[in-house]
């Protein structure tokens, strides 16, 4: 009777597990053939109700998603901050940000050990969500999801696929170029339906990514506004963007960081987790502050970055479920750099 | 050769392996050796041999003659054996005062 329960729950097991396991249970089952019952059940038993590799693949997805989501925060976060230092210290203090961001992210980059086609999909998706949460409240027209489908969509799939192309063959130029082109791309998918609604020539085009990135007013593309409104959206999708394409064509270019010793003792993994608790509540505190600043404390940037009515990308932080997602996902980081850091 | 998270158990199944690090085990052993159920020991040689600290084979006797089927072993590989004791030895460098051996008095 026993064995008969001990070779049922064996053939379930074996369904779960990979390659030849249950033939090698089944071989030190026979080996225990002698011991007590009570052991080959325990055996089989145990073997039942593993749930082998379930936990850490769970906590490898919540981290990917969690390092995508956190890259895709910095890159917001960058990129207005060159958009602060547009107002405050004109072209060249924001061509000073940009660069240094650049260095930033790319820094950011090395250090990370997802695979390249995981990060690049992963970095998609936090893309597309952050740029609809944090855009919300549409001040602006021609900034919904159909708008930004179209451009994080093309970006994920072309980036994903060109970043698998310069990680077999490790050209930097190349890398930039096809960056910039796949940029352009995405600037023109996610700007074609207000350029239609606003009467912008499309023959301008291949110009809107630059564009973007330029200070207002550079350029006329079409009727009164229309440059303004078509560029200021298109520089919220693709400022962001661009420095998501540095992050995840510099894992393309080199190798994943080294592989690392994770010896993990009580006393480190209380260590990670008040990392990530003191990560979280910076995130919270930095959000009411954000949230709470006076209209007129910063000029027309840092209360404006909230309200979409300047630049985008924070507008979730006026929520409270915003901002403890936004928390979550900075606790979850600092936990894991936690443990790498003492690794 | 990839890396592992080291747990507790994970260090138990490496402490059993180097205990003879040129010899080969068998799930059984280690699970007397260390202690672990076989739901916990199985997904640990699992997770060595992917990460490439362990290899295995099966034995190559006649089952008939021996009355049992063949088993199969395990054992560290070159990389694994190094690895592992830089392992042990960074846990014994950050727990000095659990893991050293007191000096008898002379």
């Amino acid at each position: 009777m026993i064995d008969r329960l001990v070779r049922v729950l064996i053939e379930l097991a074996a369904r779960r597990w990979p390659g030849e396991m249950a033939r090698e249970w089944r071989a030190e089952l026979a080996v225990m053939r002698d011991q007590p019952a009570i052991r080959r059940l325990r055996f089989a038993v145990s073997l039942a109700v593993s749930p082998i590799e379930a936990a850490p693949r769970v906590e490898a997805w919540a981290r990917s998603l969690a390092g995508a989501a956190g890259v895709v925060l910095l890159a917001g976060a960058l990129a207005n901050a060159a958009h602060v230092a547009q107002h405050r210290a004109g072209p060249l203090g924001s061509a000073g940000v940009w660069i240094l961001s650049v260095l930033v992210v790319g820094q950011v980059a090395r250090r990370s050990r997802a695979s390249v086609l995981a990060r690049a999909a992963g970095v998609g998706a936090a893309l597309f969500g952050f740029l609809l949460a944090g855009n919300r409240v549409a001040v602006m027209p021609y900034m919904g999801w159909r708008d930004v489908l179209p451009a994080v969509l093309g970006w994920t799939v072309l980036t994903t696929l060109f970043a698998y192309v310069i990680s077999r063959t490790r050209r930097r130029a190349v890398a930039v170029l096809g960056g910039l082109l796949i940029l352009d791309l995405a600037a023109i998918a996610g700007s074609v339906r207000a350029a239609g609604g606003l009467g912008v020539s499309l023959s301008s085009a291949p110009a809107w990514f630059p564009l973007a990135l330029l200070p207002g007013g550079t350029v006329t593309l079409g009727p009164p506004q229309a440059s303004e409104l078509l560029l200021a959206n298109a520089s919220a999708m693709i400022g962001p963007m661009l420095l998501c394409s540095v992050f995840v064509l510099t894992r393309a270019l080199g190798p994943a960081a080294a592989e690392h010793s994770s010896v993990r003792t009580l006393a480190r993994v209380d260590a990670r987790t008040l990392w990530g608790v003191a990560a979280a509540i910076a995130a919270l505190a930095g959000g009411e502050v954000f949230r709470r600043m006076p209209v007129g404390g910063f000029e027309a940037t840092w209360h404006r970055l909230l309200d979409n009515s300047a630049v985008f990308g924070f507008g979730f932080l006026a929520d409270t479920s915003g901002r403890v997602v936004t928390a979550l996902v900075a606790g979850l980081i600092a936990t894991h750099l936690g443990v790498r850091r003492r690794a | 050769m990839g890396s592992l998270r080291m747990t507790a158990p994970v260090l138990k199944v490496i402490f059993a392996l180097l205990a003879e690090p040129d010899g080969e085990h068998y799930g059984l052993e280690l699970m007397q050796d260390t202690g672990l159920p076989s739901g916990t020991l199985y997904p640990i040689l699992m997770r060595l041999d992917r990460a490439g600290w362990v290899t295995s084979r099966w034995e190559e006797l006649d089952p008939v003659a021996e009355g049992r089927p063949n088993r199969r072993y395990y054992r560290l590989t070159a990389e694994g054996v190094a690895v592992a004791r830089a392992e042990v030895d960074a846990m014994r460098a950050r727990m000095p005062t659990a893991s050293a051996p007191r000096e008898r008095p002379a």
